[in-house]
């Protein structure tokens, strides 16, 4: 009879089983010892004794097509578990690759996260010209874009497109002028509104030798009020320096109500040499920031500027850029 | 460069670009508008005039649009009457948690 338990402790096993040496029966007597197997070779022969021994219990012939086809089986079945095994691997691969693009399609689609609009090609070879005439070196052009780039600079404020009449903008965002020009007419202080701190905030680029600081360290205004208030600006250097400045508001919330009706920022501002300068903003806080309860709190506004450096004329350029300035302004 | 999270409203001016006072022009109106600022405790509502005047004194030299100062925010009913100032109540209180909740606040969707 089959002795299935016939294993030792130290995995080796008898052929003393009828069946073993029927199947072994290529080999001579004198080579039915006791060989020595690894474990995943005994445990694998122990189960094919096991199948065999069912098989011919239940009296199915030995090596039918049907035995040799469930031994197979077992192969096949682990060929194939492998191949889904890999085809998940290699299609969870492929799918982090094909992330990447798809994600960017769907934050240019969405702007999700602040990503900024792009300028089709045709446009930006159409400024291109503009964008040599302006005098700019190459690599203040670049550090130009990068900054534009970098900063949340809404598309209409760009220098080079159409600057005032915000209504030939690109998106609906933005009013337009007559419009916003109506609700300035009609916009009314609140009654009885607290007062919002607004606090000055000023940075100059590192490069950029100019000292630049607030006139006044804060103006209460209650919203709905137009308010006015100063920068001070020196060129400290002895070359003509222009600059321009981007401003942040924080809370950043409270972005959505600040709104200026006219100020200095985003566009290039010229300091001839030892030349100081008195910059205004003029601005208002939206009386709507009363329904919003998220800004119920909010006593202290901060609205910082950085200027930034744009470019830097030698003195022998001093004329020519003096008169495209003046045909500008 | 702000690294804050939060997105960030960025929206250009509405009218503009205030062109540069080189010369120096308006400075007096400037100056008596910073006086009037520090004495009245930084309230802006108490220099309205000076404010007007700097404006005025800009659209006299071309240095910015003539329009009606009405529009802008200066005409008789923009006039602010009381304002409250903040106590600063939260930082003599020493900042307790929940004092300053004083009614149920709305959900986006109840509004």
């Amino acid at each position: 009879m089959n002795n299935k338990h016939s294993s030792s402790p130290n995995n080796t096993i008898n052929f003393n089983s009828t069946y073993l040496r029927r199947k072994f029966s290529s080999t001579t007597e004198q080579q039915a010892e006791k060989v020595t197997l690894t474990e995943s070779q005994a445990a694998a022969l122990a189960q094919r004794r096991a199948y065999e021994f069912y098989r011919i219990k239940s009296g199915a012939p030995k090596n039918s097509k049907g035995s040799s086809q469930s031994n197979e089986s077992i192969d096949d079945r682990n060929t194939k578990l492998a191949s889904y095994a890999a085809a998940a691997v290699i299609g969870a691969l492929g799918a982090t690759y094909a992330a990447v693009p798809l994600y960017k399609i769907f934050c240019q689609t969405t702007g999700f996260g602040g990503t900024t609009q792009r300028v089709n090609l045709s446009e930006w070879a159409e400024n291109q010209e503009a964008r040599e005439e302006s005098g700019r070196g190459k690599v203040s052009q670049a550090l130009w874009d990068k900054l534009i780039a970098m900063s949340n600079v809404p598309s209409e404020m760009l220098p080079g497109s159409s600057p005032g009449s915000s209504s030939h903008g690109r998106g609906a965002r933005t009013w337009t002028d007559e419009e916003a020009a109506a609700k300035l007419a009609s916009l009314r202080p609140v009654k009885d509104g607290r007062l919002i701190t607004v606090r000055f905030d000023s940075t100059v680029g590192d490069v950029l030798p100019w000292s630049f600081i607030p006139a006044q360290l804060d103006v209460k205004v209650v919203p709905g009020e137009t308010a006015l208030s100063f920068f001070t600006a020196t060129n400290k250097s002895d070359k003509a320096i222009t600059g321009v400045a981007t401003y942040n508001v924080h809370p950043p919330k409270v972005g959505l109500y600040f709104s200026k009706i006219q100020c200095f920022c985003f566009e290039e501002q010229r300091l001839l040499p030892g030349e100081t300068v008195d910059m205004p903003v003029f601005f208002f806080i939206d009386p709507e920031i009363m329904d919003d309860p998220g800004l119920k709190h909010v006593n202290n506004v901060t609205l910082s500027y950085t200027f930034f450096q744009t470019d830097m004329d030698d003195e022998e350029d001093d004329d020519d850029d003096e008169e495209d300035e003046d045909e500008a302004a | 460069m702000n690294f804050s999270s939060a997105k960030q409203t960025v929206k250009p001016p509405q009218r503009g670009i205030f062109p540069l006072d080189h010369d120096a022009e308006c400075k007096p109106f400037k100056e008596k508008y910073l006086s009037c600022l520090k004495e009245g405790g930084d309230k802006h509502h108490l220099c309205r005039d000076f404010s007007k005047d700097y404006l005025q004194c800009r659209m006299d030299r071309n240095l910015m649009a003539s329009e009606d100062l009405d529009r802008l925010g200066f005409s008789k009913e923009a006039t602010v009457e009381k304002a409250v100032e903040y106590d600063k109540s939260k930082e003599k209180g020493g900042y307790v948690a929940g004092k300053h909740i004083d009614g149920r606040m709305k959900w986006w969707f109840q509004r």
